[in-house]
Formats: C-alpha cells, structure tokens, sequence
C-alpha cells in the first residue's frame, strides 16, 4: 500500500513535471510509470500495435518500441471519479459507468494487454457494454480482454461473445465459444442462455442449477446463473399458470442482498425493482422489525419481572436471617440470664 | 506522567497471606533459632530452584523473598522484589497457577520500579481469560491497550511503617529501563482477548470492533477467519443481520473455513438465520459449509505439515525415510520418539496435537452433508426458488432414500412439483418411483395421497385408479397413521369409483373399506356412500339396511338426514310406497333445515301426485320450491308443478309457478326448461306464434349452451307444433327463420342442435346423422338430439362402432335425458351383433328400468328375446316374445314382430307346426304394420316350414300366396317367391291380377298354440290339413 503510493505520487510528480515542461517543450502521448524487468521507467507511451509498445522516455522525445510482453507492468495516472465510478457499477448504472470510462479508456485501452492497473475498469467498462447488450462495443474490446491472457477475463469475454452470438439467434456460434471455455461454471451459464433463448426455461432452470449445486461457491458465475434463473421463473409464469412472479422476485432480491456491491446485484435490484419488489421489501422489514422490537419489549419486560422477583426473594431472604438472627440473640440473651 | 499508587498489605498477601504468613513464620522461627536464611539466601534458593528446575520450591522462595522484603523501602530491594514478582508471575502461568500468577501480576503492576508492564498487563490478562474471569480481563486488556499509549509510571509507595504510620517513599529518581511498545502481534492477541471476553459476556456489538482488529492485521488465515464467524455470530447475536452479509466474502477468502470449528459455526449461524428467517444471509453460509471430506483431507494435510516442520515422519507411525531425514531433518537422540517416528502425546508440539484432537473430532463427527443440502433445500422452497430446491432434494433423496431426511425430501418434492411447479409428470416420476419400490412405512402411503389428492382436486378419478395396485402391495401393519392412512387410500380408491360411474367396483371398494377396517376413522362415510352406491345401482334392498345401520351407529354424524331420507328413497324403489311416504314425513318433521328436506318434500309430492292427490302434492311441492336449497330442488319443483298443472289444464297457473321459478332463481334457473314450458303453456292457449316465437328464441339464447337440456325438449315439442298446427306458410317462415339463425350462429352446440330441429322438421334426420357421424371427430359439443340423430343414423347403417362412446356420453353427461333411448338402442343391438349377450341383457335391462313399456323401447324386449333365443333359452325367449303381446302400448309393429319371432322360437324348438301358425299369423294379421315386412318375412318363413314338412304344393302355394298380396309383393323379400316360381308362373299371376282378380289361397297345418294364445282366437288356432284356392 505503502510503495503504491509512493508511486503515485511519483506519478503525479511526473505528470506536473510534464505539464510545467509543456509550457515550455510539450512532449506528448499518455504518461505512464512503466515496469521493466524490475526497472521503473517514467515515460509517456505513444501507441500499442501488433504487439508491440511504442514510448517516449521522460524529457527524451524519441520513440523506442519495444515487445509488450517484455513489459511487467504500467502504472496509469488517470483522474476519475473512483467512489462515482464504483457506486454507478454497482448499481449497474451503465451508462455512468460508461460516461466516466470511455474518455479514459479511448487512450489508454489499447494498452490492456500488458498488465496495469487500470485493468479493472477497462473490465467495468467491458462488462458496462455487456449488461447494456451492446455488442458491437463487447465485440470491439474483445480482443484486448483476450490479450491480456486473463484465464477470467478470456472466460468472461467469451462468454459475452456467445450472448451476443444468442442476441442474433446463432446458437451454434454460442455454443461453440460456451465449448471454449475453462471455467465449468461459465460453460453451463452459455448452455442456460440458450436453452433460454431457444424458449426452453425448464431446462435452462436445470442446466443453471447445476452452476448453483456444483459451483456453490463459484463468485464469477453463480450470481449470473442466479439472476439468470431469475428471469427464467419470470419466462416461465407465460406456460406455467401455477408459478407465480414471486419467485422471479425472490430470486432477484436474494442476488441483489447476497452478491451486494456488484454489478450483477445492481442489474438484480433493477430486475426486482420492475416487479414490485422495493414495497413488499419495505413491508417485510417494517413487520420483522416490529416483532423485534415486540420481542424485545417482551423479554426486557421479563428480565425487570425476574430482577424484581430476585430482590424480593433476597429481601425476604435477608429478613428472615435477620428474624433468624434476632431470635437467635434473643435465645441466647434468654440462656445467659437463666 | 507519575503516578502515586497507595499499597498498603499487598493483594499477594491478602490472597496468599496464609501461605505468606505460614513462609514467614517459618523463616522467622528459623532466624529465631539459627538467624534462619536471609533475604538473600531465599532469593539465590529461589534461582537455584529454578535452575533445577524445581518449579514449586522455585515458586516457594519467591513467595518468601518477596514476603521478607515487602516492607522494604530501599529501591533496590524494591526492583529487586519487582524482578521477582515478574519472574514468579511467569512462572505460575507457566504451572497453570493462574489465579495465583494474576495477583502477583497485580500487585507488580501496582507497585514502583516495575520493568516490564505492558508484559505484566498482557499476562494478567491470559490470567483472567484463561481462568473465564471474563469481565476482569476485559479491564484488563482495556487498561492494557491504555497503557500502551499512554504509558504511567508509578514512582511513589505509601507503605506503613513498624511505627504503623503511613509514608511516602519517592523513587522517581531511579531509572527505569523504558519497556517496547506491544508488537501488531501482541496488539492482535490482545484484541482477539478482548473481544472473546467481550463475546463471551454477550456484548455483541463490543466485540465487534476487537474481531476487526483481529480480521485486519492477523497474518493467520485460521485466526483470521475464526474471527470472523465470530462476528458473524455476534451479530446474529445481536442481532444485525444486515451487516453480516458483507463479512461473508471474507470469511470465504480465508482457510479458515477449513476449520471444522468454524463450519460447525457456520451450520450454527446459517440454522439461526433461517430461524430468524433471514435467508438472503443464510444461504452462502450454507454454501460455504463444506463436506467433511474435503475437511479431513485438508486437516490430515496440515498434520503431515506440522508434523514435518517439527522434523516428525509426515505419517504418525511410519518411519522417515532418508529422504524425509534430509528434508525434514530429526533428531535421533530424542527419547521420546520411537524407531517408528511415534511421539508420545506429551511430547508432541502443541499445534500438532491440536491439529490431532481437530481431525479426531471431525473423524468422530457423524456426516452432515446431507443435512446441510437438505436444509438448502428448504431454503430454496421457503423462498419460492422451487427447481433449485427440487435439485438439492433430488441430491438427499438419491443419497439416502429410505432414511428419515430421504423420505422427507420424495414428500418434499412430490408436493412442491404438484402445488408450487404444476408439474404433474415430474412428480409423479418420483412418487410413483418411490413408491414401487419401497412398500413399508408411511411415506409411500403419504405420497399416494398426496398424489390422490391432487387427481380428485384436478377431476382425474381415473387416474386415481391407476394406484390401486401400489396400494394393494403396500406391507399392511397395526400402526395407528398407518391404518388411518390405508384407510384413506382405500377409501378414496372407492369415492374414485363412484365419481366414475363404476358403481359395481365402488360398491365392492367400500366393502372393502368396511371390512378389511372395522372401526376405521372413515367407517360412517364408508357405510354411507357403500349404501349410496347401491343405491346407485338400484339395489334397494340391500342399501336400506346400510343407511339404517347408519343412523343406528353414528346418530351424530354428518349424513344422518341423507340417511333417514334414502331409507325412504330405498323403500320407494321397493314400490313401498306408503312407508316411503312415512319415512319422508318424518324427514320433513324431523329436518326441517336439512339440504334433504326440500327432496324429501318432492318425492312426497310425487307419491301424492301418483296416487291422484294433486293439491296435496302442490303443497309438498311449494314446500319444496320454498325451502330449497339448491337451484336443482326448486327447479324440480317447479316442473313438477308444471306437470301437475298441465294435467289439470290450468296453464296460467304453470305461468305463475314458471315465471317465479325464472324470477327467484335468476342466473341459477333452467331458463330453456322455463321457456319450455312457457310455450307448452301457449300451444294450450292455441296462441301457437307465440309458442314458436318463444321456443325459437330460446333455442337461439340458450342453444349454445350444452347444459340447457329445456331446449332440447323445446327442439321436439316445436318439431310437433310445426307438423301440426302450421300450415305450409308458417312452416316455411319457421324454417328461414331457423336457417338464418344457423347461419348466425358461432356456437357449435348451437349450429348442431339447429341443424337437427331443421332436419327434423324437413325429414332428413337420417342423413343429417350419417353426415354427422363422418363430420364430428369429437362429440364434445353435440347435445342430446344431436347425439340421438347420430345413433339413429348409426342404427340405420348397422354401424355400431361408436355406440359405447355414444351411450357413455349420455349417462356422463346426460343422464336425464329423454333422447338417451336411442343410444341404448344402437349399443344394445351392437352388443347382440357382437355376440355379447350378457351386455345386450344389461343394456336392454337398464333401457327397460328407465323407459319401462313406452312404444318406442318395445326394441328392448324384442332384442331381449332374440338374445335369449340365440343364447339357447327356448323358454324364455318364448315367455319374453309372448310378454310383447300383452302389452297395450306395444300393439301393432312389435306385436308383428313377436308374432314372428315366436315362430323363430318353436322352429327351433322343433315345432314345426306351431312355428308355421305364428309365421301364418304375421302375413294373415299384421301385413299392415312396418310396410308389411314381418307379414312377407312371415310368408318366407312358411314357405320354409313347409318345405321341412315336405309339402312342397303348399311351398308353392304360399309363394303365390305372397305374389298375390298387394301389401307385401312389391316388397324385396318378394323376390324370393318370384325365383321359386319362375318368371312364366309370375308373369301368370301378374297378368291375372292386372285383370282385377283377387286369390284366398289358404294353407292350413294342424297345430295347437299355447295358452297364450288362446286369448286370441282370430287366429291362434289354425286347424287346416289342406291347401284350398279359390280363384
């Protein structure tokens, strides 16, 4: 924690070292803390293309390029609403999250492959475009989620590749990239989404509770499988007159409180939300908490009965030594004067 | 900062002062003898002691020393007392002497001069943890931590002199050795101190932030997420449940959760929280509980670890290999380890044994796996999540489906499939599945009732049926839920037959009940609806005596008023009918709020009206009307009256009575039997227009409802109205009318019953039914005319496929209705076709139970002595044909026909000559009914007896006869007579009788007809041994 901020703050350093020198010598491209065997560099990178990164070295404008898998890692200094940014994901507020991103991103995106720390908002971004469904976006940052050679981060992309693939009705294509996959979870999670979309709810309710009976503990795609499952009680109150939207509510509202803080429990508690489920909410909480505090009234009522109960019992107690006591003296009194 | 701490006797000696006193009161005898041990001495015993390793004298000196020198006010005595006090504090922890070491901890944190404070008051509070002196080590830590920022000195002694006058004795300036600040590792001890005291006295949210510390700053991942589910536990404690959700993830990320203490807390947790119905909180602690498997591996890891850190063989008993030796090291000389690399408990390293007693408990535990799905399980259903829930219980069940937690799981399953999921066939997978194999015990019984419940809410009775046979192979036993449940099952099994019309079966179901369960819970309503179903099948006799028990047995129970009232309906069927009478007065008087009072009231009304008492019928009737229960009860009523009335011609009065029936009942009145009446009412009037403008428009409201059985007599009575009283132009207009509204109609109910009344009203029912018969693939919207047209038809073209369909469907679905006749007809002659004559016997039976003598059923008797016939019952097909003729209402056809058919019966019998009287009789007497078929069958017949007689000149003569008899020769079977003669002798007849010639051939045969027959001279006695012609 301590060495990050430090470099932070030689970041920073640098950036206004850049901007003083801009006024008088401008040297531009993105200015960056980058990582080389060990080494710290301050440079300002200038592009990223088949492969290869392309900087300028601090003060020596000259371009060098260089292989990026030789690259350990680069420290970005970007200015952005953190704690906004955060709070939009979530809340699945998208397009927030999308409107604080995509500035960012548009310059430093490219540079996802090698590793640095701007790497899980570019997944943000990425998962912004999924969740939206916008997949010409998901299609277009595909390859840098891939390149970053992310056995997760692969995973996740190919799977949105295979939603994308359901939103045009090419399942073979989805299924093809669910085949792909590392994760038996995300594989099962691809199946459901197209059982779903090929208007089997049943057996998508099935292929996702395989997720949730085998990969209980899975924290990438269990929250998925289960919004999913979610929605496929919902799909199902069209042919099913006997279950109702109460399980799409309650499947939604135990994702939105289990997996709270991310953005599959924000786009659970917008699901939830659209069916009514903030009133019913309220009211069971109003009604828990009455009892409780009934509850509570009640056993305080009982422990002042007990603590009542046990002074009187002690103040008997104690008179009756004292009676005991008394007659006891007075016995005593009677004997010696006898 | 100083601080001036007052002691006077220090808490050692308070604690201790009988051991101190004893101590120095020995010291001081031995001075008193021999100057005893100095200060000094006792102290270097001490060392001595300690370096010996003589921990209790080691312990004794110190307390001596630090007794001898207590009073003394020189500082270096004092720190020297300090130094000893510390040293004897650690070594009574050491002894596990705890309560011993915290006083003289105590009294070292006290006093001035002490080096090492902050040590003293993080072992003071082992001292108190460790002795669950909870709230003093709660102080403690807190002073400790205090302490540890803002250090005190304490630099000044009050101490009372020999004099016993109190002094101050400064030693600020002497100098202390400054002590280090506790580590982070000294810091996390404490808090993890602290907030166990705290947890252990229930101030749960005190804890909180100690277990925080710890959960931040531990390098342990074991203690890290032991601290943890504590907070988890302390804020259900609380509880707070809405902050537990977010430690969960984190408790997750440790190995913590490896520790069988902790999943055992997290069953605990996760049961609290399901109880206090905070599910969202609940299930991922139930998910992060893991299989006792997993754990065991995971803590026989870790003992292979330990034990190789500590240069032990990895396996307890094994002996290290040279590699492991290399590895790991190991220390041969140790006395403690054998040749084997087993180690005395005693010597093994503490975490070793605690690993050990760890995986001995969890060895020790009984598998919870299942416990744990299942329970998730019903997490999942109490939320709703239904097909998650099916698969955990699918998991227990497959596990373990015999035991308790299994077969509350196939139950679980069973009903949620069926009440929550709709899914029928997935429940009955399981049910069924469970219950084919496992026979004993109440859960199979459990799940076919649950399964027999769900058909008969669901209307399936014959799915009901279909588990008979598992029910029948459950193993029977004298358990009391068990019976209850057989009890149950069987009874259902019998209601299923009885819904179902299966009344034979029923009657033996219920039977059944009562005898294999005598005293059963269910044994009143066995006895009732076995007497119903008797009752059903018109066995009067036998149900009187059931219903009787009924009232006898069980006075207080539901049915006795049903009960009172079928005795009478018993008697009824017995034609008792003034005891039926009596039993329905007594009814009447007896319960007067009783749903059977109302019948009760009708059914005297009918045996008043039947023995000519017609107002005293009227009363019981408007009794009825009035304290009717159903619609039904008034509606029955009400036609009664009609009836009644209608008989008397007082037609304003079926007005009134129909007009408040269609007014009082509203939407549950039959408004087409009403109407019905109504325009029955009007053709009385001569007001014929409007008789047919009110069943026209009837039949158009109300046609499309199948159940509107008033239009389907209105469809009748408008086809006579139409024959009778309209002239061409009328009948016309009707017929457009019709037409139009068949073209308007979007009812297929209605367009059918339509189609029928203008088939009718044109003649063209037959080939209206014969379209029908190809056109419908389902009956499902065809009322009863429309289903007779088709029968009709049917019978017409032999074609009897359908006839047990079409009968079904009016005993279902229509069973008062009059056009009902001609399915019993077409399935009658169906069964005689195939040669089923037990059930043409019983279907003619039943045809005969409803419509008794009516003309056009004569069929029934007919058929019934041809099936006996051709079953070989001479006699009684003789009987039955010569029943036909006494009967009033069948004169005519029928008689014709059993006039021949008698011939049938003695031709058989090999009576020849009778057999030819009979067939004689058929073309003497009845060539005027059905177009002269039975007289020219009669004639062919003859001519065939004749034949067998050898009397081949009356062969010919009877064919001649047949040729010249204008009513039959042009009839079919006239060819027959044509062939035999030729075509010259034809052509002679044809020409003869072209000139108006007539002939009276008579052909006389000798024979003596049965008593029955002499009741009809004319022609019962033929006595003619000769043919005459007179040209």
């Amino acid at each position: 924690m301590k060495r990050i901020l430090l470099s932070l703050m030689a970041l920073a350093a640098i950036t206004s070292v850049a901007q003083r020198n801009s006024q008088e010598d401008v040297q531009s491209g993105t200015p960056a803390l980058m990582e080389v065997k060990g080494r710290k560099l301050k440079v300002f990178l200038q592009r990223m293309e088949d492969g290869k990164l392309t900087f300028q070295m601090l003060k020596k404008p000259s371009d060098m390029t260089v292989p990026a898998d030789k690259i350990s890692s680069i420290q970005f200094v970007s200015k952005y609403d953190e704690a906004g940014l955060n709070s939009a994901y979530g809340a699945a507020d998208y397009d927030a999250v999308l409107s604080i991103l995509e500035p960012i991103m548009a310059d430093i995106g490219q540079y996802m492959p090698i590793s640095n720390n701007m790497r899980e908002p570019f997944v943000m971004m990425f998962e912004a475009y999924r969740g939206k469904k916008d997949f010409a976006n998901v299609k277009k940052h595909a390859d840098l989620m891939i390149a970053t050679g992310d056995e997760k981060l692969i995973d996740q992309t190919k799977v949105a590749l295979a939603l994308a693939a359901i939103d045009r009705e090419d399942f073979a294509e989805a299924e093809k990239l669910g085949g792909e996959l590392e994760n038996e979870a995300a594989k099962l999670y691809v199946r459901a989404e197209v059982e779903r979309a090929q208007g089997k709810p049943k057996e998508a309710i099935q292929t996702v509770n395989a997720i949730i009976f085998d990969h209980g503990n899975d924290l990438e795609w269990l929250p998925r499988g289960e919004l999913l499952n979610a929605y496929l009680y919902l799909d199902m109150t069209s042919t099913n007159s006997t279950i109702t939207t109460n399980s799409a509510m309650l499947t939604a509202r135990q994702v939105k409180n289990i997996y709270a803080g991310g953005n599959i429990a924000g786009e659970a508690r917008i699901f939830w939300e659209s069916l009514g489920g903030a009133p019913i909410e309220a009211e069971e909480i109003a009604r828990r908490a009455e009892l409780r505090a009934k509850a509570k009234e009640l056993k305080d009522k009982r422990a002042a009965e007990d603590q009542a109960n046990r002074e009187k019992r002690a103040a008997e107690r104690r008179a009756q030594a004292v009676a005991k006591r008394e007659a006891e003296a007075k016995a005593a009194e009677s004997d010696a004067a006898e | 900062m100083m601080l001036i701490k007052k002691s006077g006797r220090s808490s050692v000696f308070r604690r201790f002062s009988v051991i101190a006193a004893v101590l120095v009161g020995l010291a001081t005898a031995s001075l008193a003898q021999d100057d005893g041990p100095t200060p000094g001495q006792v102290l270097k015993e001490a060392m001595m002691s300690l370096e010996a390793k003589n921990w209790d004298d080691a312990i004794d000196s110190m307390y001596m020393y630090v007794g001898m020198v207590e009073a003394s006010k020189a500082p270096r005595v004092v720190a020297i007392a300090q130094d000893t006090r510390y040293k004897l504090a650690t070594l009574l922890i050491q002894q596990d002497r705890l309560d011993e070491a915290g006083a003289v901890l105590q009294d070292y944190i006290d006093l001035p001069l002490a080096n090492h404070p902050r040590q003293a008051l993080k072992m003071l509070t082992t001292c108190y943890f460790e002795t669950e002196a909870y709230e003093e080590c709660a102080s403690a830590v807190t002073n400790a931590l205090y302490y540890n920022e803002n250090p005190v000195i304490v630099v000044k002694q009050v101490v009372r002199g020999d004099d016993d006058e109190e002094e101050e004795v400064d030693y600020s300036n002497q100098e202390i050795e400054p002590e280090e600040e506790y580590s982070l590792t000294e810091l996390t001890t404490l808090n993890m101190t602290l907030a166990e005291s705290y947890f252990n006295l229930g101030r749960w949210e005190d804890c909180v932030a100690p277990f925080s510390f710890v959960i931040e700053n531990t390098p342990n991942e074991q203690r890290k997420g032991y601290a943890i589910m504590q907070v988890i536990n302390a804020l259900i404690k609380e509880p707070a449940f809405d902050r537990i959700t977010e430690w969960i993830p984190q408790l997750y990320r440790t190995s913590a959760r490896f520790d069988i203490r902790v999943n055992l807390a997290l069953m605990n947790a996760a049961a609290a929280l399901v109880d206090a119905e905070e599910y969202d909180s609940a299930l991922p602690l139930y998910r992060m509980i893991l299989p006792r498997d997993q754990l065991i591996a995971y803590q026989e890891q870790k003992i292979r670890d330990t034990r190789e850190a500590f240069g032990l063989p990895p396996e307890e008993g094994a002996a290290m290999t040279a590699d492991e030796l290399l590895l790991f090291g190991g220390d041969e000389s140790d006395a403690a380890s054998d040749e084997t690399g087993g180690v005395a408990d005693e010597e093994k390293p503490k975490e070793l044994l605690e690993l050990e007693q760890l995986l001995e408990a969890l060895n020790n535990l009984p598998p919870y796996e299942l416990d744990i799905k299942y329970r998730m399980a019903d997490l999942y259903k109490t939320v709703e999540r239904y097909w998650e829930a099916l698969r955990f219980f699918d998991a227990v069940y497959e596990a373990d489906p015999i035991e308790e937690l299994g077969e509350r799981c196939v139950y679980d399953m069973v009903e949620m499939l069926l009440e929550s999921l709709g899914e029928l066939e997935e429940a009955e997978t399981r049910a069924l599945g469970h219950i084919g194999k496992y026979k004993e015990g109440v859960t199979p019984r459990q799940l076919a009732y649950m399964l027999t419940g769900y058909y008969q809410a669901n209307n399936s009775m014959e799915t009901i049926k279909t588990l008979r046979p598992y029910i029948d192979e459950f193993v029977r036993t004298n358990d009391v839920i068990i019976t209850k449940y057989d009890v149950e099952l069987y009874f259902m099994q019998a209601v299923a037959d009885l819904v179902l019309q299966n009344y034979e079966e029923s009657e033996k179901s219920f039977k059944f009940v009562l005898d294999e369960f005598p005293d059963s819970h269910q044994e009143a309503n066995a006895t009732y609806w076995y007497a119903m179903t008797q009752l059903f099948l018109q066995k009067y006799v036998e149900a009187q005596p059931y219903f009787e028990r009924y009232i006898t047995k069980f006075p207080s129970e539901q049915y006795i008023d049903e009960c009172a009232f079928q005795v009478g309906i018993c008697m009824f069927g017995q034609e008792q009918y003034s005891a039926a009478s009596n039993q329905f007065s007594f009814v009447i008087e007896t319960y007067p709020k009783s749903s059977v009072y109302p019948e009760a009231c009708s059914m005297r009304g009918d045996i008043l009206g039947a023995e000519g008492l017609l107002d005293e019928a009227i009363v019981d009737y408007e009794r009825a009307y009035a304290a009717h229960i159903r619609p039904n009860q008034a509606t029955y009523a009400t036609f009664q009256m009609a009836e009644i009335y209608e008989a008397e011609d007082k037609f304003e009065d079926i007005i009134r009575v129909v007009d408040r029936y269609r007014f009082d009942l509203k939407g549950d009145a039959d408004i087409a039997k009403a109407l019905f009446w109504i325009g029955k009412s009007k053709i009385q009037q001569k007001l014929y227009d409007e008789a047919v403008d009110t069943y026209v428009d009837a039949i158009i409201e109300y046609g499309g409802d199948l159940r509107q059985d008033g239009v389907d007599n209105m469809i009748a009575e408008l086809v006579k109205i139409s024959s009778i009283y309209l002239d061409g132009e009328q009948q016309d207009e009707l017929s457009e009318r019709l037409d139009s509204a068949l073209e308007e109609a979007e009812k297929e109910t209605l367009q059918l019953r339509l189609r029928v009344l203008i088939a009718k009203l044109s003649n063209t029912e037959h080939i209206l039914g014969r379209q029908l018969l190809t056109e419908l693939e389902t009956l499902d919207n065809a009322s009863p005319p429309v289903l007779a047209t088709i029968c009709d038809a049917s019978f017409e073209e032999k074609d009897y496929s359908r006839s047990e369909e079409l009968l079904r469907i009016f005993i279902n679905k229509f069973e008062d209705s009059d056009y009902m006749r001609a399915a019993y007809k077409l399935r009658g002659f169906g069964q005689y076709q195939d040669e089923d004559y037990d059930g043409a016997l019983a279907t003619i039976n039943d045809a005969q139970a409803l419509y008794g003598t009516e003309p056009d059923v004569a069929w029934a008797q007919l058929l019934k002595a041809r099936v006996l016939l051709d079953n070989g019952d001479i006699d009684a097909a003789r009987d039955e044909n010569m029943s036909v003729l006494t009967v009033p209402t069948w004169r005519g056809e029928p008689v014709a026909q059993a006039t021949y058919q008698l011939g049938k019966v003695e031709e058989a019998a090999g009576n020849l000559e009778k057999a030819f009287a009979f067939y004689q009789r058929a073309y003497f007497q009845y060539k005027g009914h059905a177009r002269g078929y039975w007289a020219v069958e009669g004639y062919l017949a003859s001519a065939e007896i004749l034949k067998k007689l050898g009397r081949e000149n009356d062969v010919r003569n009877t064919y001649r006869a047949l040729l010249f008899d204008r009513y039959v020769n042009d009839l079919p079977q006239a060819e027959v007579a044509r062939e035999y003669l030729g075509a010259s002798e034809v052509n002679e007849i044809v020409d003869y009788m072209e000139t108006g010639g007539t002939t009276n051939i008579t052909i006389s045969v000798e024979t003596e007809l049965t008593p029955t027959s002499a009741t009809r001279p004319a022609a019962d006695k033929v006595e003619t041994s000769s043919t005459e012609e007179n040209a």
